[in-house]
């Protein structure tokens, strides 16, 4: 009767949101308080895929919901913002039948770093992907490590993991559970062998804390590493990514299936593999796979064309809090090439909560804007004035950089001087505050 | 002048390394000569002399890496307690709660520190995060803190909260430990970055040191 209850008010909220053009945890939460362990419940369908890690959660589970869906498959999946406990009820309860059947082949679920341990009390996923552990939103996740023990004892014995395996960290998550499947890219003609960011955090070896030693770095601590002491490494992988070429953006997975991509990231590729290893595991052809991936092309926004006064520019949505996103946009400006100027906005830290914390700056390698190309930078937003700091400790000459806190002000000086091109690096909390004041264009 | 930055491998985070770069700058604007000797947690020399250093710096670890920290510096403890009886100025980040009695973390394990001083840390599962504002001396600084951890027994507060959270959640006025030429607290920021006149102060500090060490140079030969 609980069931009946809890679902049938988890369903009508859910339509009154839909109507009301909210989707949101509000049903779920509810829900829960009728019934507080309601998803211990529920049937669940054959496949119950989770996804964590700090970078690639919602792409990922995106992309997956789309090739399993042009698979003939009957797919629900979570979006990002809803990833805790009451979003998960949202989002099951409201496919539910009366009687507590969910209604669908698959359910994709991104689960927040820290609430996974919330949700798998209840159930338990079959599958559970973790992409990466990188250092992302300090603020509240304290450090990789902190969110490495909130993950873990969420994982069941008994669920498939599949592993980041170029991720010594992540990596280590392989002890919780019976069965891992891996994925990773293989060596790489971009890849470096030393670590080329501010920071290492791959140095140390993440179970025993002796020195590790990398053959080489895809970027961060992601690459090829083995432990002086314990033995621990990079894992065989089942799904690799054996060639990437970034330059005429496209890749090859398992020396076989050939992959165009629509955003020529590393970040792109791991989604993808990600991706390609969940459809795979859950049984959709690979051919279809590829070409659904293929046909797929990036909705989220995080590439947007705008132009801006006599100038085209490029938006490149990047996390403030997240110096790997940082790092990953100001390298593509330099891979590109060609002469640019380069727009940085900090201006809220966060979407979510108010900080004045400024830290991650000093963790984003800035000094990649020194390149040649790099023919002028615009720093704006209320924190102008320590990005300005910031890129007093870098290599970056300083004529080439103008400080306008206002970002107003300082989109109507950069609409009047013409550039080659134009790059925007700023987060989804300040996008609109820049975007608003431009005109958008297509591809 | 000479700078070491201890473990600076081990001990990152928050972008603190970059407090010894304010500081270098803050020194060089004086006309100082500076020089940053970096010290590997991978490779620390037996021989280390750190009474040869000016300034000891050490940022803040992850909690897993702290502990480490402590058991790799556990041998040099003799070492820096020379250097700052003989006037070597430090400033630790995060970590200074190696320098302390003991560690008990989360489980309730305890990991023993250096005992320099008599205060010791706490560790719980949850973080305690917050901006913050605090006094030292005059000099108003802004930051914030991001530990795991509650720190008993301070005998001297670094500084004193304005606004944000203290040594422990029985004290909120007071942040962090000074002991002699030792400088402990978990304000990131980074702190000596985001307050130019507490990286003056510092600079001040061994300034003057240099003037005493001079003098006495000049007394020794005479």
């Amino acid at each position: 009767m609980r069931m009946f209850a809890a679902v049938l008010i988890c369903r009508f909220l859910h339509f009154v949101g839909g109507l009301l053009g909210r989707g949101s945890s509000l049903p779920g939460l509810v829900a829960l308080k009728i019934y507080p362990d309601i998803l211990a419940h529920i049937k669940l369908p054959k496949a119950v895929v989770a996804v964590t890690g700090s970078n690639g959660k919602t792409s990922t589970v995106e992309m997956a919901a789309h090739i399993l869906k042009a698979a003939g498959k009957k797919v629900i999946f979570n979006r990002e913002g809803s990833n805790q406990i009451a979003g998960a009820a949202s989002l099951i309860l409201s496919a539910c039948t009366l009687s507590g059947r969910v209604k669908c082949d698959v359910i994709l679920l991104e689960t927040d770093e820290r609430y996974a341990r919330h949700i798998f009390k209840y159930f338990s996923p079959t599958h559970y992907v973790i992409t990466n552990l990188l250092r992302d939103q300090l603020t509240r996740n304290g450090h990789p490590e902190w969110v490495y023990n909130s993950i873990e004892p969420s994982i069941p014995r008994d669920t498939v993991l599949v592993l980041n395996a170029d991720d010594p960290l992540v990596s280590c998550f392989a002890d919780r559970a019976d069965h891992t499947v891996w994925f990773g890219m293989d060596k790489q003609p971009f890849d470096t062998d030393k670590n080329t960011g501010i920071y290492d955090d791959g140095k140390f070896c993440p179970k025993c804390k002796a020195p590790q030693v990398y053959d080489y770095y895809h970027f961060n601590h992601i690459g090829s590493y083995h432990c002086t002491a314990c033995g621990h490494k990079k894992a065989d992988t089942d799904y690799t990514v054996t060639s990437a070429d970034l330059d005429n953006a496209e890749i090859v997975i398992n020396n076989t299936h050939k992959i165009k991509l629509s955003f020529a990231s590393l970040y792109n590729v791991y989604n993808i593999l990600a991706c390609y290893a969940i459809c795979s595991l859950i049984g959709v052809d690979e051919k279809l796979t590829c070409s659904s991936i293929n046909s797929y092309v990036l909705k989220n926004g995080r590439i947007v064309r705008y132009r801006c006064g006599v100038n085209h520019g490029v938006f490149l949505v990047s996390k403030h809090e997240n110096s790997v996103s940082y790092d990953s946009s100001l390298r593509y400006i330099v891979q590109r090439g060609g002469e640019c100027a380069v727009i940085i906005i900090v201006d809220s830290v966060s979407r979510r909560y108010e900080t004045g914390e400024i830290s991650w700056l000093w963790d984003v390698d800035f000094g990649i804007l020194s390149a040649d190309s790099v023919k002028h930078i615009y720093l704006s937003g209320k924190h102008a004035d320590d990005l300005s700091v910031r890129f007093s400790y870098t290599d970056v000459s300083p004529e080439k950089i103008t400080v306008i806190p206002d970002i107003g002000e300082m989109t109507d000086t950069v609409a009047k001087t013409p550039y080659k091109m134009l790059y925007t690096v700023t987060c989804f909390s300040d996008k609109e505050k820049f975007l608003s004041r431009t005109q958008k264009e297509e591809d | 002048m000479k700078l070491l930055h201890m473990l600076y491998d081990l001990c990152s985070l928050y972008g603190d390394y970059a407090n010894v770069l304010a500081l270098k700058r803050a020194l060089e604007q004086s006309g100082e000569q500076v020089e940053i000797d970096r010290l590997s947690a991978a490779d620390i020399p037996r021989d280390i002399d750190f009474s040869s250093y000016d300034f000891l710096y050490i940022g803040p670890a992850t909690e897993k890496n702290q502990a480490v920290a402590a058991k790799l510096l556990a041998p040099f403890r003799d070492g820096i307690k020379a250097a700052l009886d003989g006037g070597t100025i430090m400033l630790a980040v995060g970590t200074y709660e190696i320098f302390g009695k003991s560690i008990t973390d989360s489980k309730g394990a305890v990991t023993e520190g250096l005992d320099l001083f008599p205060y010791h840390s706490v560790q719980s599962e949850q973080r305690t995060v917050s901006d913050e504002q605090a006094e030292f001396g005059g000099i108003p600084v802004i930051g914030f803190i991001n530990r795991c951890s509650e720190i008993y027994d301070i005998d001297e507060p670094f500084f004193t909260v304005k606004q944000g959270v203290g040594n422990s959640a029985a004290d909120n006025t007071h942040e962090g430990v000074i002991s002699g030429n030792f400088y402990g607290t978990h304000i990131i920021g980074p702190l000596l970055i985001r307050n130019p006149d507490m990286a003056g102060y510092f600079a001040k500090l061994l300034l003057e040191r240099q003037e005493i060490k001079g003098g006495n140079y000049a007394d020794n030969r005479s």
